[in-house]
């Protein structure tokens, strides 16, 4: 089952590159998969319909939740990233004005690190896994979609 | 992350260790006030407050903050605004009081100027937290009281009429059991001078003029200058900042103004005599006193009337937190802040304002 899901979920997000105009050989090479699977994917022959109507569920969990599952499901970190960002296309931010520093994300996660009242994400190591969202007891670590942080930049 | 809390004697402390940092929360039974403070400023609501005024009147024996360990996450705050010294966070051994970066009240203060200090000890008397020790040394009293007492042997019958009158007890007059051997009934008379004052009052009772006695104090005399503070009487007045609670006490009684303090807040008390039942769970609280219940002056004035010392106040709020029926409101208009950031913190100290 975790695999159906897993290719339900790359299925969403095939459609998702494919509205931004990649070739199926572009999204093969970023999903780490076949191209003969994408066109499956593209002409909807495979998943069934029952697994992708479930992947618009996750789809629309918080992005948070959504990303301790899909990491749950994948267990390749670097693809489990790129499905989290391109399906609920956010992005992990840190906010100063929130942070109590009571360091408890980086205790949780190798890519942060505290120095002098500083929050530093490292997003090379960072994988999306969500754990920090969650444990941020004053929501200062969060996943923002993209349009949003533009706006508020 | 694994949080585990730990009792000991003085409180209870509540620690995390992480790859990086052991984060330490420490929690002192005695210094523990009961203001509030740390309720006010937790972000994440660990902090839970004891049955304040019936702790604080001696009814339970109980602690006066609770922290729920799964709750809190460590961060400080409570500590930084503890200005009783009862909450303190380590990171990694070190306390966040002393690290510059964060954010700490710090307006509480006390400084005595020694030399203006007359060593007159009230402050220490006052001190409602006993956090005051006048250390003071005086000369000998040989240095002062200094003269001679001569009994003349001669003209003395030994009656011990002096002794009778000596205010300090200074005359012994040796009575003994009289013999056929030895018949008389006394056999010595004596001046003690480690109690003698050299008054005079012998010499001038004793109906037989048998002693003289100099006193070299007197204004015809003065062999002996005055006593002067920081020669012969020396010492010096200690606060344990600790324990201070910067409240007033000592500042007010001082006769020389070698005290000065600092209070964290400005603001005021507001007292509701409508809700106030006399309970007493405010004056107990009190760290500084600074509450009471003063006896009416006039007789058909039956209910008890609370009487606030704004002046011995620091805001803390320990009365409001106390007061059962909500009779007592502590308005914070400002707090001093060593340092403006983190945001977020300056934002939870702004919450203990109104």
């Amino acid at each position: 089952m975790p695999k159906h899901l897993l290719s339900g979920i790359k299925a969403i997000v095939t459609f998702k590159l494919k509205e931004k105009g990649l070739s199926n050989k572009e999204i093969a090479n970023i999903l780490k998969c076949d191209r003969s699977v994408i066109s499956h994917y593209l002409r909807g022959t495979f998943p069934k319909k029952e697994i992708l109507d479930f992947v618009k569920i996750i789809e629309n969990l918080p992005p948070a939740c959504g990303a301790r599952l899909i990491h749950g499901i994948c267990k390749d970190k670097e693809l489990s990233k790129i499905l989290i960002k391109e399906l609920y296309n956010v992005e992990l931010i840190w906010d100063k004005e929130k942070c109590i520093f009571c360091g408890t994300c980086k205790e949780e996660c190798n890519a942060i690190k505290m120095e002098n009242l500083n929050i530093i994400i490292d997003y090379n190591n960072c994988s999306y896994c969500g754990l920090c969202v969650l444990e941020c007891p004053v929501k200062a670590l969060k996943f923002i979609k993209k349009g949003e942080i533009n706006e508020k930049s | 992350m694994r949080k585990v809390k730990d009792y000991f004697d003085e409180g209870f402390l509540i620690y995390r260790e992480g790859k990086i940092e052991k984060r330490c929360l420490y929690w002192f039974k005695d210094s523990c006030v009961g203001c509030g403070l740390c309720y006010d400023i937790c972000p994440v609501e660990a902090i839970k407050l004891g049955p304040l005024g019936a702790i604080a009147k001696g009814l339970v024996d109980a602690n006066k903050i609770d922290i729920d360990e799964n709750k809190c996450v460590l961060c400080g705050l409570c500590a930084a605004s503890c200005f009783f010294n009862a909450l303190d966070l380590k990171i990694n051994g070190k306390s966040i009081k002393e690290d510059s970066r964060y954010p700490k009240i710090v307006g509480k203060d006390i400084n005595i100027t020694q030399e203006k200090c007359v060593l007159c000890k009230q402050c220490e008397i006052v001190c409602p937290r006993d956090a005051i020790k006048v250390e003071r040394n005086l000369a000998e009293r040989h240095k002062f009281v200094i003269g001679e007492a001569i009994i003349n042997k001669d003209k003395c019958v030994l009656c011990g009429i002096c002794a009778e009158y000596c205010p300090a007890d200074a005359i012994e007059l040796n009575y003994k059991k009289p013999t056929p051997s030895d018949p008389k009934p006394v056999d010595n008379i004596k001046i003690n001078t480690e109690k003698c004052v050299y008054c005079r009052v012998c010499e001038f009772v004793c109906p037989h003029d048998a002693i003289e006695i100099i006193c070299y104090k007197c204004p015809l005399i003065r062999r002996i200058p005055r006593a002067k503070i920081y020669e012969d009487i020396t010492g010096k007045t200690i606060v344990d900042k600790n324990k201070c609670v910067s409240c007033g006490w000592c500042e007010f009684v001082c006769p020389t103004d070698a005290i000065k303090v600092e209070k964290p807040f400005d603001g005021e008390v507001i007292i509701d005599y409508e809700k106030c039942t006399a309970c007493e769970a405010c004056v107990s609280i009190c760290p500084c006193s600074a509450l009471e219940f003063p006896k009416p002056k006039d007789k058909a004035q039956k209910v008890k009337k609370l009487v606030v010392n704004q002046n011995l106040c620091v805001l803390c709020g320990a009365c409001s937190k106390a007061c059962p029926t909500g009779a007592i409101k502590v308005v914070r208009k400002s707090v001093k802040l060593c340092n403006e950031e983190p945001i977020a913190w300056k934002k939870r100290f702004e919450k203990i304002l109104n």
